[in-house]
């Protein structure tokens, strides 16, 4: 087994961005040994090791010593936060709070263990004045990192994998409806991919030097945050979505006559001021320190989606029924996914609203012939792309096959009248797919 | 660095048909390919196209293939690319033969056997008309042509020299079925016509068994690849020659320079596609038959000809699709041969020599997608009216000879390493759309009197390059010598397309190996 990787401690492995750091940090040959309350599902038990720990208790010392599979660990990445479940909760005494001393443990063990790299996952809203507890918490567990190699990363907003934490969020609100009412939608915000963040990690935990204190792990360019939402609803969920921009102060004076009524859901102050509170900052230098390259944001987004396949699954369904005339197979349908996969954009497109009610309405809604492809990309496929590969497939279902391919033959008569029938009903669908073309285009 | 008798670059039919004199003659042979391996053909137990068409639960297996690479776009090329070959079998050939393309397609395959694992074994001979212009008499031309016929298995319709050239040995002709052997009745009872001739094709397809190769079971699917051998693919000469002590073959190594020393011997740079790893052979004869492209890049970086204009010949190709209603409604047929079954050769220009020349291929052979997406309807009416009109009609593949292309290669030298690049740029003549119209038109008629019917808007006129008939770039007789030995570097034979002197409108290959056995033979004499 090479693990020449290296041997990182993890705090967080369950939270949404360790989830995905795990995962790369496995496949990028380091050992790892996990902190946290339940077991993180692993599988290799020369790479992995797990010891019962939560925030705020001292960590174990056998987690950071040596046995004959684990060599000696090498840094820590400290991703674990513990969230309040309402502001009351939120201490003006800071020093309580269990962040801070959970990680002054942390950095104990790291010190008694010789461990000098401490990687703790900051926020780019970590700012002594930030609005926000949350803000304000991240800016004081920053002032903790004293030794040479004891580094903040500061991430940004991150997005994509898995559907958990903030991304879920996210997802969730831009699904609800194609109107949001939104405050401070024009906030920039700088986005990152949660496999960019992962590897950014890594390479904090590796690079032989660090040459700063803290490094913003985020996209260079802002992003408003409305954009950001939109972005999603288009790219991930090829959706259209409608920002209605609300004032920010009448929000929170709504929220302050609301908090008197009984029966109304729970707002959380706390977000809206962490949306407030984000400012943007220069990135370039510190990505670029690293040597690390996000993703383009909008392109990014279009990869993700646990929700891409559900999508996939529909438009193969719709497809194959509209060319075979019947429901496909769970097979079919499942290849036509994995062909999208494999020869198309493995995207979802965007289908006619009627069609993925009853599928033979598709008809009214097939794309006009073009004599050259107007393709927005190359490499975004487009409806007829996505037709073609389905017909494919239809070939290979019976009821494609016996629509396509005649063994037994036909009386000369039946074919003529077949034909002018069909060329009747095309030609009263023509108008209908000249408005649809250019609807769906 | 080894040292071998010669050198033959490249298993295609030139590459193994130069090879067979030689080693026959007991010289030493070390052939270099740049492919790993050849095509795996289909399963010997593949179902035939009628029952893969029933829809059976595993049909896509057959169809699509288990990694799905059957879905790839195989628009505006044969389908036969998308059905039988693999996804990676055209893949890299334009970056490691070092091509850069313009106007024209360019497609080859490092594999083991080049196209001829894809091909459609079509092998018309050329005919004295033809080789006017070949600084050779054509006797020499047909004993080679009789013993490449004997070789590779031959089949086709007797007295078939107006159409297809020169007289070989043939096999019989596998039985017609559904649109061609209508429109062949048809054409049989109505023979006169000056201007047009049909025949059966002469395919490179075994109607009877021949040494360990089986005959061809007529199973429909040879689109999907043939899974008996009974198509010819010059990787069974590969093998063959394997088993031979004076044989050896280098597979998966590109050649990618060729240098000559003063005492003349010459030295091949070959890199090892798997490792990078640049080794040299040395020979004081190279037989080269990487094809014409790669080949006319190793000769003129050798002889150090930077950015002067070549020209070379190309086919423009130009489909059609004819239909015969007196077969609309009949059942496709049960059995019959998938690949062209009839081949014609028709008169566009007041010289012979300018015929163009045509297969005819039956579209219930072909896989209905590809022809469906071509249909300005809906699909499932575009579905429902093939179905119809399958059994009824043939596509046209009509070559026109290699006077009406207008293409140039020239060598330029990337700066950043050294290495050189052959700038391909396509063209056809100016006056190209009258000759297809002319060509259109004479075709639409002589099928109308045969009872077909040209479909209106279903003529289309190839990209340069895509018919993938080019030849000339170092012509017999002027660049190469008679034995297409390159002029001023002697030992240096090139056997592949780039020598031939006229490029007619027929297919070429078996010329290309007839050419490459003659000169194969020659070269055994001299050592």
């Amino acid at each position: 087994m090479n693990t020449s990787g290296g041997h990182i401690v993890l705090t967080g492995a369950s939270g949404y961005i360790g989830r995905h750091f795990l995962k790369l940090a496995l496949l990028s040959n380091f050992q790892v040994t996990i902190l946290s309350r339940r077991p993180v599902a692993f599988c290799d038990k020369s790479l992995t090791r797990w010891f019962d720990w939560s925030l705020g208790k001292p960590p174990p010392d056998e987690a950071f010593q040596t046995n004959n599979t684990f060599s000696a660990p090498t840094a820590i990445v400290h991703l674990a936060h513990a969230w309040y479940d309402n502001d009351d909760e939120q201490r003006d005494n800071r020093a309580d709070d269990i962040n801070i001393f959970g990680m002054k443990l942390l950095i104990k063990a790291a010190h008694t263990h010789r461990i000098q790299r401490f990687i703790f996952a900051s926020s780019m809203a970590a700012r002594e004045d930030a609005p926000n507890f949350y803000g304000r918490t991240k800016w004081d567990l920053e002032q903790l990192l004293e030794g040479l190699d004891e580094v903040a990363a500061r991430i940004g907003l991150v997005y994509g994998g898995q559907q958990a934490g903030l991304w879920k969020t996210l997802c969730t609100i831009v699904k609800m409806s194609p109107l949001l009412p939104m405050v401070e939608s024009g906030r920039p915000s700088q986005p990152i991919h949660v496999d960019d963040v992962s590897e950014g990690l890594i390479r904090l935990a590796t690079m032989e030097k660090l040459n700063r204190k803290v490094y913003r792990l985020a996209d260079p360019v802002p992003v408003p945050f409305g954009r950001i939402l939109q972005l999603i609803a288009k790219q991930t969920f090829s959706r259209s979505l409608i920002i209605i921009p609300i004032s920010f102060r009448l929000v929170m004076k709504l929220l302050d006559i609301l908090k008197y009524l009984p029966f109304i859901a729970e707002i959380n102050r706390e977000r809206l001021l962490g949306l407030s509170g984000i400012l943007t900052s220069e990135s370039e230098n510190d990505l670029e320190d690293i040597g690390l390259q996000l993703r383009d944001f909008s392109e990014g987004l279009s990869y993700e989606h646990p929700q891409r396949r559900r999508l996939l699954l529909r438009e193969g369904r719709v497809m194959l029924h509209y060319l075979t005339g019947e429901k496909p197979s769970g097979g079919a349908i499942r290849r036509y996914v994995r062909g999208v996969i494999a020869y198309g954009d493995s995207r979802p497109v965007r289908l006619p609203l009627p069609a993925t009610i009853w599928p033979p309405l598709f008809r009214f809604f097939a794309p006009l012939p073009r004599r050259e492809t107007n393709k927005q990309s190359p490499h975004r496929d487009t409806l007829e792309d996505r037709l073609s590969i389905a017909l494919k497939f239809a070939e290979t279902t019976t009821a494609g096959a016996v629509r396509m391919y005649d063994y037994r033959g036909t009386s000369k008569f039946g074919v003529i009248i077949g034909l002018a029938y069909m060329l009747v009903v095309e030609a009263i669908l023509f108008p209908l797919r000249i408005i649809s073309d250019w609807r769906y285009r | 660095m080894s040292k071998a008798q010669i050198i033959v670059i490249g298993s295609g039919p030139a590459g193994v048909s130069a090879a067979w004199p030689l080693v026959e003659a007991g010289i030493r042979v070390l052939m270099i390919d740049a492919g790993f391996s050849a095509l795996s053909p289909p399963s010997i137990d593949r179902p035939d196209l009628m029952s893969m068409r029933k829809g059976d639960k595993n049909s896509w297996r057959d169809l699509l293939k288990s990694d799905l690479s059957g879905l790839r776009n195989a628009s505006g090329t044969s389908p036969k690319l998308r059905c039988a070959a693999d996804a990676n079998f055209l893949q890299n050939y334009e970056e490691l033969n070092r091509l850069e393309t313009n106007n024209y397609s360019t497609f080859g395959a490092l594999a083991v056997g080049g196209l001829s694992n894809v091909w459609g074994a079509a092998v018309p001979a050329f005919d004295n008309t033809d080789l006017e212009g070949f600084p050779f008499q054509a006797e020499e031309l047909s004993e080679s042509y009789s013993s490449v016929a004997k070789r590779i298995g031959i089949s086709g319709e007797p007295n078939d020299e107006a159409v297809q050239g020169f007289k070989v040995l043939m096999q019989p002709g596998i039985p017609l079925a559904g649109f061609s052997s209508a429109f062949h009745k048809r054409y049989q009872e109505n023979q006169g016509r000056v201007d047009f001739k049909m025949t059966r094709s002469r395919l490179a397809v075994l109607s009877q068994k021949l040494g360990d190769r089986e005959a061809c079971i007529e199973d429909g699917a040879c689109m999907w690849g043939c899974t008996n051998g009974a198509v010819y693919n010059s990787a069974f000469d590969v093998e063959k020659l394997k088993k031979r002590p004076d044989f050896k073959l280098i597979s998966g190594h590109l050649a990618e320079s060729l240098e000559r020393n003063n005492d003349g011997e010459y030295t091949l740079n070959v890199r090892d596609r798997k490792s990078s790893k640049v080794s040299t052979y040395t020979a004081n004869t190279i037989v080269l038959a990487a094809g014409t492209l790669p080949s006319t890049r190793l000769v003129l970086a050798l002889q150090k000809r930077f950015e002067e204009d070549i020209p070379f010949l190309t086919s423009p190709g130009l489909a059609s699709v004819f239909c015969m209603p007196g077969m609309l409604g009949s059942p496709l047929p049960e059995k019959m041969l998938g690949l062209s079954q009839l081949s014609f050769r028709i008169g566009v220009d007041d010289f012979a020599r300018n015929d163009a020349f045509g297969l005819l291929f039956d579209a219930a052979a072909m896989p209905a997608p590809d022809l469906i997406s071509h249909m300005p309807f809906t699909l499932p009416a575009g579905i429902k009216l093939l179905r119809a009109l399958l059994p009824a009609l043939s596509i046209a593949l009509v070559y026109l000879p290699g006077e009406y292309g207008r293409c140039r290669v020239k060598l330029s030298r990337d700066d950043e390493d050294a290495q050189s690049k052959l700038k391909i740029t396509g063209g056809y003549a100016t006056d190209i759309g009258t000759i297809t119209d002319k060509l259109e038109k004479k075709l639409a008629q002589e099928f109308r009197h045969l009872g077909a019917f040209r479909l209106p808007g279903a003529t289309q006129l190839y990209q340069p390059g895509a018919a993938n008939h080019h030849a000339g770039t170092l012509p017999m007789g002027s660049e190469t010598n008679s034995f297409g030995e390159v002029v001023g570097f002697p030992g240096l034979y090139v056997v592949d397309g780039s020598v031939l002197s006229r490029l007619p409108a027929k297919n070429l290959t078996f010329t290309i190996m007839a050419n490459a056995d003659r000169i194969g033979r020659h070269v055994a004499k001299k050592c």
